[in-house]
């Protein structure tokens, strides 16, 4: 089961994304503020406990969304990790500052539901099964040598 | 302040009597430089001497004294400019500051609007779909009516959001090739001119425009998109999009013909105001933002927009826009 971690500060939302993936074999966990989630991380001490995605909002309290992924990259085991960010907010400028800091996907909440929904799944699978073939060619290739 | 300003003006009347001086002195020592060299007595010499003397240290003086008040005023100018300088930098400082408090206003607002309706659109789409078939006619429609307003509110605060960044949020000028931006208009609303059946015809060329793209995108995507939202039933539904030249120089005026319901004329200037809509309109979805916007585009662009309608014929609603450099 794969894991992913939430960050997002709405109640309603986290329980809207978990109804989004609950068809999905996931194991979800959930922090409420970017800072809850870095002390979290830090205790990670091998690469198996690592998530395989986070999930992030925006406009978190405290630390804004592009400030903990910054956060996020400099924790061992997290360098690589994909981040998707899950916000309500889809103004250019924003999605743009995203993905130059470094998010591998950006889906706003502010759609019809269903359409979020398989949005939000498309996105998972496209970056849990990419780095599951990217760990799969890694093994392989320290196999061969 | 006002102590100041008397004495500037004083300066200001003090200074034509240098000149004044000046040229009388030089024309007093010619005189007497004259009388010096044609005299003959010795003593008349002498005191002619004498008084070359003092007139060319008067003149030295009034030299010196003209000099030094030109220099002083010059001084005092570039004080003066520097300080209006000054402080038209903190104001536009202190601007651009405020601009930007309201800019994160707007968009804490906008967010912490947004975020309780995603919520209320979510549930209401999972308790939808989770009663399904155990929902009765009368209970299906008011899910469909609280998802309906709920998109209206989407819809009214993205517009409400946009119209308060035009002329407030500066935008980037540059040179836009009109027929590609129209292409890509016209792709993106293809899915609803396929739902009723329109079509959209260039009737023109169009020469490159200059302005802000997105603006102008903006302006082209709500004129075209009215123009399809409110085609209604006629028997071939089509809208003619054309350019002309503009009386007004160095613009185009482009005009967006369609043949649906029209406007009546007491209607016609008031649609172009806030959460203005005809009656004939109010079947169709709309905030009444959207010519508000593009009124308020157009016109800081430097054009003007209008409407052409009769009911039941069609509309053509026209706006002005400034052409490329170089374009004719």
């Amino acid at each position: 089961m794969k894991k992913i971690v939430m960050i997002e500060d709405n109640e309603d939302h986290v329980l809207l994304i978990r109804q989004a993936l609950q068809s999905g074999d996931l194991n979800i966990s959930h922090f409420q503020d970017g800072m809850s989630a870095i002390q979290n991380f830090k205790e990670i001490k091998r690469g198996e406990d690592a998530p395989d995605l986070i999930l992030l909002d925006l406009k978190l309290p405290g630390m804004d969304g592009c400030e903990v992924l910054k956060r996020l990259r400099q924790i061992r085991f997290l360098e690589c990790i994909p981040v998707v960010m899950v916000t309500t907010s889809g103004r250019k400028e924003e999605i743009r500052q995203a993905y130059k800091t470094g998010v591998c996907g950006y889906v706003t909440k502010s759609e019809d539901f269903d359409e979020f929904s398989v949005k939000l799944k498309c996105v998972i699978q496209y970056w849990l099964k990419t780095v599951e073939s990217a760990k799969l060619a890694c093994s392989e290739s320290e196999k061969d040598s | 302040m006002g102590r100041s300003e008397a004495s500037q003006n004083k300066k200001k009347k003090n200074i034509p009597f240098f000149p004044l001086i000046i040229f009388v002195g030089m024309l007093f020592t010619v005189t007497l430089w004259d009388a010096y060299l044609h005299g003959t007595d010795p003593l008349g010499r002498e005191l002619v001497s004498s008084l070359i003397l003092i007139m060319g240290t008067l003149f030295s003086i009034s030299a010196g004294l003209f000099s030094w008040s030109i220099e002083s005023r010059r001084g005092m100018l570039e004080r003066q400019v520097n300080e209006r300088t000054r402080e038209l930098n903190e104001k536009n400082q202190e601007l651009a500051e405020k601009n930007q408090e309201i800019e994160q206003f707007i968009h804490t607002i906008s967010h912490d609007l947004k975020a309780p309706i995603v919520s209320i659109q979510g549930f209401a789409s999972i308790l939808k779909s989770e009663l399904g078939s155990t929902l009765n006619e009368g209970q299906t429609n008011y899910f469909s009516r609280i998802l309906t307003n709920l998109k209206y509110m989407n819809s009214l605060i993205a517009d409400l959001l946009e119209l308060s960044r035009i002329g407030r949020i500066e935008e980037e000028k540059e040179e836009v090739d009109t027929i590609k931006v129209l292409e890509g208009l016209v792709a993106e609303l293809k899915p609803e001119m396929d739902r009723r059946r329109v079509t959209i015809e260039l009737k023109t060329e169009f020469p490159k425009f200059f302005g802000s793209r997105k603006r102008l995108e903006q302006v082209f995507l709500n004129l075209l998109g009215n123009a399809v939202k409110y085609i209604g039933t006629p028997e071939c539904p089509k809208i003619e999009v054309g350019c002309s030249e503009s009386r007004k120089s160095g613009f185009s005026e482009i005009w967006i013909r369609d043949n649906g319901i029209g406007i009546k004329k007491e209607y016609q200037e008031k649609i172009f105001q806030m959460f203005q809509r005809a009656p004939e309109s109010i079947k169709e979805e709309g905030t009444g933002i959207g010519l508000n916007i593009v009124k308020k585009i157009v016109e800081l662009n430097g054009g003007a927009v209008w409407v052409e309608s009769e009911p039941g014929k069609g509309s053509t609603f026209f706006f002005e826009w400034t052409k490329a450099c170089g374009t004719l």
